[in-house]
């Protein structure tokens, strides 16, 4: 026989005929000589009547050409960045650092490094001055800072992707004939230091056997290097998926509140207690990904676990990131 | 010219906008209805389920089949819903919050804004509407087993894949979830009899 508390716990399950017959007429039953269950029951076959009968509402107008519009639009933002696969990953992210400017302190610096600090200023340097940190692994015309031939000691093993920074030839010539040694040093330094009067070209100079053709330094659009999930396991979800944000956007990447179960292999999908579980998307190169994952380290310590999973060298590397914190 | 649905997805995981619409056809007005029901609000249920159709779109390459392609669709509604009514909980306190000083009226309108307008038609009786007032007073996890179990027509089964929920959890959850409407449609039938008392 069962009990009032018992029967309750029933109800829903009577109502949508998923008792077994036994349940059931135990169920029954106990209706039968039961009024106080027998109204409560009443009351929720009423609701539940009352909520089936909820009519369904037509689609707005315009929603499926509304959809449409942006599916080919996603389509289409998809395909030019695309365009862009020709680029060798690692020089992707070689680019990126160089676009960031970098470069320019960076051959600021060698160049005083190398001419020393009265400057070697070369005497004779008929091709303009040609700053340049060649691909040298081919070719014996790889030059190095300040175009003086002798200074190709330096080193010829490592590989050095081609940026070449060319002087408009006037700018050349009027250096050549200025040029005592502390003249062009200080000319050197200060002319280097200012951006606006180079354009960096790719240099057909600066072919290397393996990489065929010559490049630009555009990391517009690059692929993402990364495509990455994080799983969030947590009491206080709303807190850490915010966390998680402010901390994706502090390395410039956008974060997609994407709540799919994605894992590539379930049993690695850990769950809390609670059940509450969150999944995040986002992409990224290689310099932004690894600047957050350091940050997520920080964050999170013993609570972050990876899972790297890379099918193809073409294509971003996946990786599932889980948090998993009490 | 008819594909299979393994065909689509294939497709569509390639970016084939013609294959993805094809896919979501049967489910579009379901997905919809989701949001309405759940949002209270026709045109925020408009604006998410589109969003929800072009998130499944960018992310239909992690669909790994293990359930259907549909109950994939619905998970991905119902979590967005979820996501849109937990925002809207915090909005609603800074509102308060900035409302204080400004006159009680302001209040009142601004709460009664966020509450959904729901529509309701000639032919609803005084029961039904006042079941459809009190869904939007349901917590989040009540409210959506009520929408997808009694509004929508969801088996146990489905909807234990669509929440990610053991089915006990679900028969469960749907139990305590018609007893709290129970309840709410009471305190509403006090508070109208208190009305006619005065």
């Amino acid at each position: 026989m069962k009990n009032c508390s018992e029967i309750i716990e029933l109800m829903s399950l009577y109502i949508d005929n998923e008792l077994d017959s036994e349940t059931r007429t135990e169920f029954e039953e106990h209706i039968e000589t039961c009024e106080s269950c027998k109204s409560e029951l009443y009351e929720l076959k009423e609701i539940v009547g009352a909520l089936g009968s909820i009519e369904e509402v037509e689609l707005p107008s315009g929603f499926k050409e509304e959809l449409h519009q942006k599916l080919v639009a996603e389509k289409n933002s998809n395909e030019s960045n695309k365009k862009t696969v020709p680029f060798k990953k690692k020089f992707i992210g070689f680019a990126s650092s160089i676009a960031a400017g970098l470069v320019l302190v960076f051959v600021a610096g060698s160049l005083i490094i190398n001419r020393g600090l009265l400057g070697n200023a070369p005497k004779e340097n008929n091709s303009g001055l040609m700053l340049g940190i060649y691909e040298d692994k081919a070719t014996d015309e790889t030059v190095f800072y300040d175009g003086n031939q002798s200074n190709q000691a330096e080193d010829n093993g490592s590989p050095r992707t081609g940026i070449q920074f060319n002087k408009g030839a006037e700018e050349a010539a009027n250096e050549k004939r200025s040029g005592g040694s502390d003249n062009s040093k200080k000319e050197g330094t200060n002319e280097f230091a200012d951006a606006s009067s180079y354009s960096i070209t790719p240099s057909s100079k600066a072919v290397s056997s393996e990489e065929p053709g010559s490049y630009g330094i555009a990391a517009v659009g690059s692929i993402p290097a990364y495509d990455a999930y994080i799983t969030i396991n947590s009491k206080d979800i709303e807190k850490e998926v915010d966390n998680i944000i402010n901390i994706a956007r502090s390395c410039n990447i956008e974060i997609i509140e994407d709540i799919i179960e994605v894992a590539f292999s379930s049993d690695s999908v850990v769950s809390s207690p609670d059940g509450e579980k969150k999944v995040l998307s986002f992409n990224a190169d290689d310099t932004a990904y690894d600047n957050f994952v350091s940050k997520l380290k920080d964050e999170y310590g013993n609570a972050l676990s990876f899972e790297e999973k890379t099918d193809d060298p073409n294509e971003p590397k996946k990786v599932e990131i889980t948090i998993l914190k009490k | 010219m008819s594909y299979s649905e393994k065909e689509l997805i294939d497709r569509a995981k390639k970016g084939d906008v013609e294959a993805f619409e094809q896919l979501i056809e049967g489910c579009q007005k379901k997905v919809f209805n989701i949001a309405f029901r759940m949002l209270g609000n026709y045109d925020d249920a408009s604006e998410l389920a589109q969003e929800v159709f072009l998130k499944a779109y960018k992310s239909i390459k992690n669909f790994k089949g293990d359930s259907l392609f549909n109950t994939w669709i619905y998970k991905v509604a119902t979590n967005a819903c979820l996501d849109e009514i937990r925002k809207r909980k915090n909005k609603k306190v800074v509102f308060l919050d900035e409302d204080i000083e400004f006159n009680g009226n302001e209040i009142k309108r601004q709460i009664k804004d966020d509450s959904p307008g729901p529509e309701l038609t000639a032919e609803d009786n005084e029961l039904k509407r006042a079941v459809k007032d009190s869904i939007n007073m349901l917590s989040e996890e009540y409210r959506t087993v009520i929408v997808l179990r009694d509004i929508q027509g969801f088996s146990y089964e489905e909807i234990s894949q669509i929440i990610k929920c053991p089915e006990g959890t679900v028969k469960s959850r749907i139990n305590r979830a018609r007893q709290a409407l129970k309840k709410i449609l009471q305190q509403k039938k006090e508070l109208i009899d208190e009305e006619y008392v005065k």
